[in-house]
């Protein structure tokens, strides 16, 4: 726990304002692995890496990887029809409409499956689990397919100050370290934004070799072959929500799915270029 | 089992619980659900999106699946709907969207989701809605271009019905989360798009009757408990801050005023307003003295005869022509109260030929005189309730009683308003004092018995004229209702009977006639009752009740040509006959031939605003096209209290039940059958709630609705209850007796009851052939038949 800048008082880990005088105190999920235990943890993974390569003589190539992890994104995908709500629902035009009812967005029968979803992410976040949205950390703007054909690359701007990387997906991560509540996850597995290249580096760095080359980074960061079962990518693990302002830009195909789902597709292209978001065939 | 559910039709996907697990569905893998992931949580839970929580023991993957659709669907069109009104979008993109929104809204629920989203909400800035509405227009994508226009006629009513909300909101609910959930039902139920529907209408009763249909929501009533309160208490702000039209006591008031100001009234362009105003000043126009006062009514007689005829044949321009020749001529000869007279005379044939804004035209000229007199106040009143303004009657009528407390005419006027408002108490205990202070107040003793009637207390109707004909024994019209009220009992012989004296007593009365004629043919006697008819017309060539009559039985004979042809003759005859106009219809929409049908119904609604039949007709065509969604939408916010607007409530519920909303168009049905307060009228809800149930697979519950062993129904009446009853004793098994109840349509002459027989004989072997087993693609085919048959005989009821 830390205590607030302002007022002195114990700010406790689950978060984010003082609860005294309301001061910022950083997101709880960046503050838990910026604890010295967890920093340490993770930088003897990324050194250990490193001296693998050295002895495995691929370190240029590592080096240039670990370069290459600090220009990664978070990108979520999703399909066409959450891609046009999500585009759509940025404009007064349409929340009037869709969103009708003010202050139903989150409804209070959620409790329930809130309490259980914190039992999910169990002793990955605690208590403050409903507040995390997630994504996956990406090279090319390309994401797990198994999720949706598109993804949405979000702004650095926009996360850079309350997200985290996790080794795999939670779901995973919790399956492979059987993490029960009460249960502390293993340290140097989780890492601030901007050390998200050293657990890449720490996770990634044992899979290169001298003959590995900058075109393949980005299918060894993120390897998705549409099942979700095989997908493997670091999560990026975002405190709260945002809205359509931090989308960079979307990646997918024009030429995929159904003739209503080209029509919604089109209709989605025109609101990014509206918004100045680029969108990327492919 | 599913423990919890949570559904978002617009990001098609279901997220439910099962085993303390979490399951993903989508709309486009219905039968593949995966083990969710934090990301599908997060994209489904995060980003603001609507969602629905289900959870109890029965519930189910299917169910999800079904509803999951439906909110998609609905969800889909709201957006397509909104993505019209976006000028960000291109041309062709808006056009894509208004067209996949005109698909979804074959789907009856889907438009209603979506008109009530969009009557609900002002309409934000950048709404491109006029380009839309073209749009929605050029591709000929009339529900979406009809819901654009709406949004843009009930702009200033959504607006106050939402400020009126956000003010009120807070007294009604102790929190936040309670008053998010009461609105979310009063918006999602159509509540606030149905009042600012009225208001734009500027229909008060409208307004008043949403209380009623909402207030016995099931739903509504269950999820909030104060609904009536919040709805009443709604009601009546809206009420205070919008601007009705007036009474029509300040409408006479105010053209009371403005006949005394001279310049005023000459401002508004019709030259006989200046003519009324100088008239009104007498002293310095004085009589012409060239005609004697009996030289002048002679003349003044010939004028209004020559008027109602013009009138009668629909000539109302020359009729208009003719009343100004008539005014200066009183004008110059007579007096201010000659021509107040001859005004509401002229007004009375106006109404009976249903030309009412000539009627209402003429009742102003006679208000403009000036002169205190409580014909014109009677006549003013009358036309009011002609044209369905039934508010508009009751105030001038009160008004009338107070100024003239001696006048039977205003008090058996506003008893009879009251009736046709389906105010049966209020109306009995108005007769029931005018028949104390006028005890040989013919008119009043008759009209308590018809609202006696109309209520279903068949015995003290008898008991009512039977007085009235021995006070009065040359009262025909006591005969005539007398006689009526045997028929509504079933006991069709006495009817005859008492038709049959007074014909012989009364030889001119064409009612008897009529009423006769009308007896033959519930009783199945159809040619008997076609020459009754014919021999009616023959007497009588202007009696339109008759003509039309003899094309109802043609009809009901199979007929059809014929029947057209005789509804053709009335109404060349009779432009303004909106009985044959409308009986033409129905004869079209018998003979499959639903376009014209529409094209005819569609010129006697714009004819006849205010004909509530010709509305309901054209709703049930459209219904029989399978442009179901298109129903309640034009029938969507009457009223609930004349004769005809339980007849459109009962249209609407029909239109849920071909659209597959069983359960919806049960629940209206069931609420029409015990409800509706013109008991004789109720048969027509039974057959259709019966109609339901069969749909529904609750043979038995058939059986309970349908009594078959009730008096009073006419040989229609009869044999569609025949029809659904024996096709539920087939389908429990009951060969033996569903045999016998078909049996007993063999005098069948309807084509439709003749098909409807065989095809259920034939599908449930009742003549036990077992050698003519059907496949089951037979079946399919003969239950398909069958439904589609009763549907339309449940309909025609």
């Amino acid at each position: 726990m830390i205590n607030c800048k302002i007022c002195g008082s114990t700010v406790p880990d689950s978060e984010a304002v003082c609860l005294t005088c309301g001061t910022p105190a950083g997101t709880p999920n960046v503050r838990s692995a910026d604890r010295p235990e967890e920093l340490q943890a993770l930088e003897e993974r990324y050194r250990a890496a490193y001296e693998t390569a050295r002895d495995g003589n691929y370190l240029s190539i590592l080096e240039e990887f670990d370069k290459a992890l600090k220009q990664t994104h978070a990108v979520i995908n999703v399909d066409v029809e959450f891609l046009h709500f999500f585009t759509r629902n940025a404009r007064n035009l349409y929340t009037t409409y869709e969103r009708a009812v003010e202050g139903q967005m989150r409804k209070p029968a959620l409790l329930e499956f809130d309490q259980k979803r914190r039992a999910v992410g169990g002793g990955l976040f605690g208590s403050y689990a409903r507040e995390i949205s997630y994504a996956a950390l990406s090279l090319d703007g390309s994401g797990p397919q198994s999720y949706g054909s598109y993804a949405m690359k979000l702004r650095d701007i926009a996360i850079r100050n309350r997200a985290t990387v996790l080794e795999n997906n939670s779901y995973d991560f919790v399956q492979k370290n059987d993490l029960k509540p009460g249960k502390n996850p293993p340290l140097g597995y989780v890492a601030s934004w901007d050390n998200r290249h050293k657990l890449a580096v720490a996770k990634l760095g044992e899979f290169l070799t001298p003959t590995t080359t900058v075109d393949d980074f980005p299918k060894l960061l993120l390897s998705s072959a549409g099942s979700r079962a095989t997908d493997e990518f670091i999560e990026v693990l975002i405190y709260g929500t945002f809205d359509f302002n931090a989308i960079e830009s979307v990646k997918g195909s024009s030429t995929i799915g159904s003739r209503d789902d080209r029509d919604l597709l089109r209709m989605v292209k025109q609101h990014l270029s509206r918004a100045g978001k680029e969108w990327i065939e492919g | 089992m599913i423990q919890q559910a949570y559904v978002s039709g617009q990001l098609g996907r279901v997220i439910y619980t099962k085993d303390d697990r979490y399951f993903l569905l989508q709309i486009e893998r219905l039968e593949e659900p995966v083990e969710c992931r934090p990301m599908d949580l997060s994209t489904f839970f995060n980003y603001g999106a609507e969602i629905t929580t289900f959870s109890g023991a029965q519930l189910d993957l299917a169910q999800l699946k079904n509803q999951l659709i439906t909110q998609r669907q609905a969800y889909r069109a709201l957006a397509m709907v909104i993505s019209g009104l976006d000028e960000e979008l291109d041309q062709e993109s808006r056009q894509t969207a208004i067209e996949a929104a005109e698909s979804l809204f074959r789907d009856a629920p889907t438009l209603r989701f979506v008109r009530a989203r969009m009557l609900s909400r002002p309409l934000p800035a950048e709404a491109d809605i006029e380009v839309a509405r073209d749009i929605a227009i050029r591709l000929e994508a009339t529900s979406v271009g009809f819901l654009y226009q709406n949004a843009l006629d009930c702009g200033q009513a959504i607006c106050l019905v939402y400020e009126t909300w956000l003010e009120a909101a807070p007294e009604y609910f102790a929190s936040q989360e309670e008053r998010v959930e009461g609105e979310r039902l009063l918006l999602e139920l159509g509540v606030f798009a149905d009042m600012a529907q009225a208001l734009t209408r500027r229909d008060a009763t409208a307004l008043s009757s949403i209380i009623i249909t909402y207030g016995q929501h099931p739903e509504l009533n269950s999820k909030l408990k104060q609904s009536v309160l919040i709805l009443n208490d709604l009601r009546t702000r809206l009420s205070n801050k919008w601007d009705f039209p007036s009474t029509g006591r300040e409408d006479h008031k105010r053209k009371r005023r403005a006949s005394g100001d001279t310049e005023h009234v000459a401002d508004d362009g019709d030259p006989v307003h200046e003519i009324l105003a100088r008239f009104r000043q007498r002293r310095e126009h004085p009589r012409s003295r060239t005609l004697s006062a009996d030289e002048a009514k002679e003349k003044v007689d010939h004028q209004i005869e020559a008027i109602g005829k013009l009138i009668r044949h629909g000539n109302i321009g020359r009729a208009d022509r003719f009343l100004r020749d008539l005014i200066n001529f009183h004008v110059e000869h007579s007096e201010r109260e000659h021509l107040g007279m001859s005004l509401c005379a002229l007004s009375k044939v106006a109404i009976d030929t249903s030309a009412f804004q000539l009627a209402e035209q003429m009742v102003n000229y006679a208000l403009m005189l000036g002169i205190d007199d409580v014909v014109i106040s009677n006549t003013q009143a009358e036309t009011f309730k002609a044209m369905g303004r039934f508010d508009n009657a009751l105030a001038v009528y009160r008004e009338t009683i107070e100024r003239f407390p001696n006048n039977e005419v205003a008090r058996s006027g506003y008893a009879e308003v009251l009736k046709a408002t389906g105010r049966f108490d209020d109306a009995l205990a108005v007769y029931r004092e005018t028949i104390e202070r006028f005890p040989n107040d013919e008119v009043a003793r008759n009209g308590y018995a018809e609202v006696l009637k109309a209520t279903g207390r068949f015995d003290d109707a008898l008991a009512a004229y039977e007085e009235a004909m021995a006070r009065f024994p040359n009262n025909e019209v006591a005969r005539n209702g007398y006689a009526d009220v045997l028929k509504a009992m079933g006991r069709f012989d006495d009817a005859l009977a008492v038709y049959q004296e007074t014909i012989e007593r009364f030889p001119n009365n064409e009612v008897a006639r009529n009423g006769y004629a009308e007896v033959l043919k519930a009783t199945g006697r159809f040619d008997d009752a076609l020459a009754v008819y014919r021999e009616t017309i023959e007497r009588f060539p202007n009696n339109e009740v008759a003509r039309s009559g003899y094309a109802e039985v043609l009809k009901a004979t199979g007929r059809f040509d014929d029947a057209l042809a005789a509804y053709e003759e009335a109404m060349a005859r009779f432009p303004n006959d909106e009985v044959a106009r409308n009986g033409y219809a129905e004869v079209l929409k018998a003979t499959g031939r639903f376009d014209d049908a529409l094209a005819v119904y569609r010129e006697t609604i714009e004819r006849f605003p205010n004909n509530e039949v010709a509305r309901s007709g054209y709703a049930s065509v459209l219904m029989l096209m399978n442009r179901f969604a298109e129903v309640p939408a034009l029938l969507s916010g009457t009223r609930l209290s004349s004769k005809g607007d339980w007849i459109a409530y009962h249209i609407v519920a029909m239109s849920y039940l071909r659209s597959g909303e069983i359960d919806e168009a049960i629940r209206r049905l069931d609420y029409g059958f015990h409800n509706n307060p013109w008991i004789t009228d109720r048969f027509y809800f039974a057959s259709a709630l019966a109609l339901a149930k069969i749909k529904k697979r609750q043979f038995d519950e058939v059986l309970e609705v349908l009594p078959t062993n009730v008096t009073g129904l006419d040989v229609f009446q009869k044999q569609t209850r025949l029809v659904l009853v024996g096709h539920s004793q087939a389908a429990l098994g009951m060969k033996e007796e569903a045999a016998e109840t078909l049996a007993q349509l063999e005098q069948a002459a309807n084509p439709r009851v003749i098909n409807l027989k065989e095809a259920i004989t034939r599908r449930y072997d009742l003549k036990r052939q077992s050698s003519a087993s059907l496949s089951p693609d037979e079946e399919e085919l003969l239950e398909a038949k069958i439904q589609e048959e009763e549907f339309f005989l449940a309909l025609a009821a």
